[in-house]
């Protein structure tokens, strides 16, 4: 693993992190935007599985610590959601489209959404304190965001992706759609 | 296949770390590094929305800012007055000083914020290694309560604010130390004050404070200002909806009271 892609993926984790724990809260406007998500699906899609992982849990685990939940709710749920990302964008969604990876995020948006539901809804063993279930009013907003945001991924990583693979379809936000 | 069943194996290791606590010191040195981190973000980002909004302000919103913090000011004020005059009345009755001051304070900046539908808590940059306990009353640097210190751990606490839907604080009227009822947090920025004895003659607009029932809260701390009643003639308790004092998306400094016995090193 080169040096310098090793740095852009931990600056990419520090700005994950910083955004959901230091920034967003203060910024009202912009709380429906949640990169992590969308970053998680890129990993997943267009990288190896351990990048994805190592990604995925040590940004989970740093936005748990300052939860300060009694337990990791964050990484366990990231982790769960990669593993049937990679799952699926292996063995069902494999052609790297715009679509495939945005229905993709929709999926994980999903789970987190019953997840928060049916956990707060109907079981005592987590502390309701620690859990926000989400409202389908806040799934509908999060998902016009991550739209947004993976569109940005998509052109974004596409500068750099190109020259990575051979096919047409991993390359450019042309070949995506 | 080998990779998920490592990565499987690390996570339930990484859960049952967490659920018995044995985490606990790698997360403080996770802390520890990143807290500087999180605390400048904190700070620039609040830093720029405020210059943003100040730019941004029209007059009547800056009059109306002007008139809240006046406002805030009185009912410290209002506060402070009567406790004093309570103060008073006893220390003539019984001829001894009964010291009010036994509590010292620790500021802390809010690093982290969550305003849900549920959930209303702060994330502030002192924790455990400042005397910080669970329960002690946290409140703005002009003196209004806005809630109590909910898991503090090394570096970081947590601040339950008064419209989280599991805070319960104890209230009186600014006048007199009787207790009239429980202030309990209905999310969405609302709480309501319930168990108010028909007894009890309450008024919108009136000031509401703690009673100091709870270990770690003291009493006369401005809570809130009524806002509508909810009486029926033959109930014997009512509820009356709280405004709370200050805008908890606003708060950027806090302090925590902390007994002075804590405080001392």
């Amino acid at each position: 693993m080169k040096l310098s892609r090793l740095m852009v993926w931990g600056g990419m984790a520090v700005v994950c992190i910083l955004w959901d724990v230091a920034i967003a809260p203060f910024l009202p406007g912009l709380r429906w935007v949640e990169p992590v998500l969308p970053m998680l699906l890129f990993f997943a899609m267009f990288q190896s599985v351990l990048p994805g992982f190592l990604f995925g849990g040590c940004v989970a685990l740093f936005m748990d610590l300052y939860q300060l939940a009694p337990w990791p709710g964050m990484t366990m749920f990231t982790l769960i959601y990669l593993f049937i990302l990679t799952v699926l964008s292996r063995r069902v969604l494999t052609n790297r489209s715009f679509y495939s990876a945005y229905a993709l995020l929709v999926l994980g948006r999903l789970i987190a959404f019953f997840l928060g539901l049916f956990s707060h809804g109907s079981i005592g063993l987590w502390d309701p304190a620690t859990l926000v279930p989400m409202t389908p009013s806040h799934l509908a907003a999060r998902l016009i965001m991550d739209f947004v945001l993976l569109l940005f991924i998509f052109i974004f990583s596409s500068r750099f992706q190109r020259t990575l693979h051979s096919s047409p379809t991993a390359g450019g936000l042309v070949g995506y759609f | 296949m080998r990779w998920w069943i490592g990565i499987a194996i690390l996570s339930i290791i990484i859960f049952f770390l967490f659920a018995f606590r044995l985490f606990q010191p790698i997360a403080n040195a996770f802390r520890f590094i990143s807290l500087p981190l999180v605390r400048t973000a904190s700070e620039w980002t609040q830093s720029g929305r405020d210059w943003v909004g100040a730019a941004t302000a029209s007059t009547d919103a800056s009059a109306r800012l002007r008139c809240e913090a006046l406002l805030n000011k009185h009912v410290v004020d209002e506060a402070e007055f009567f406790r004093l005059e309570e103060e008073n009345k006893r220390l003539r009755a019984q001829g001894n000083f009964l010291s009010t001051s036994s509590y010292d304070h620790v500021g802390a900046r809010v690093i982290g914020r969550e305003l849900t539908q549920t959930r209303a808590r702060l994330l502030i940059d002192r924790g455990t290694n400042d005397r910080l306990e669970d329960g002690q009353a946290v409140i703005t640097e002009n003196g209004l309560f806005i809630g109590r210190i909910r898991s503090p751990q090394t570096g970081v606490a947590t601040v339950e604010l008064l419209t989280d839907t599991n805070s319960r604080v104890s209230a009186a009227m600014v006048q007199g130390d009787q207790l009239i009822g429980v202030v309990e947090g209905r999310g969405n920025g609302a709480s309501v004050l319930t168990y108010i004895p028909s007894s009890v003659d309450l008024e919108a607009d009136q000031i509401i404070v703690t009673a100091g029932t709870e270990e770690k809260i003291p009493a006369h701390l401005a809570l809130g200002i009524i806002n509508a009643l909810n009486r029926k003639p033959k109930d014997p308790f009512y509820d009356a909806s709280v405004d709370p004092l200050v805008r908890f998306d606003r708060i950027s400094f806090v302090s925590v009271l902390r007994p002075s016995a804590l405080g001392a090193r």
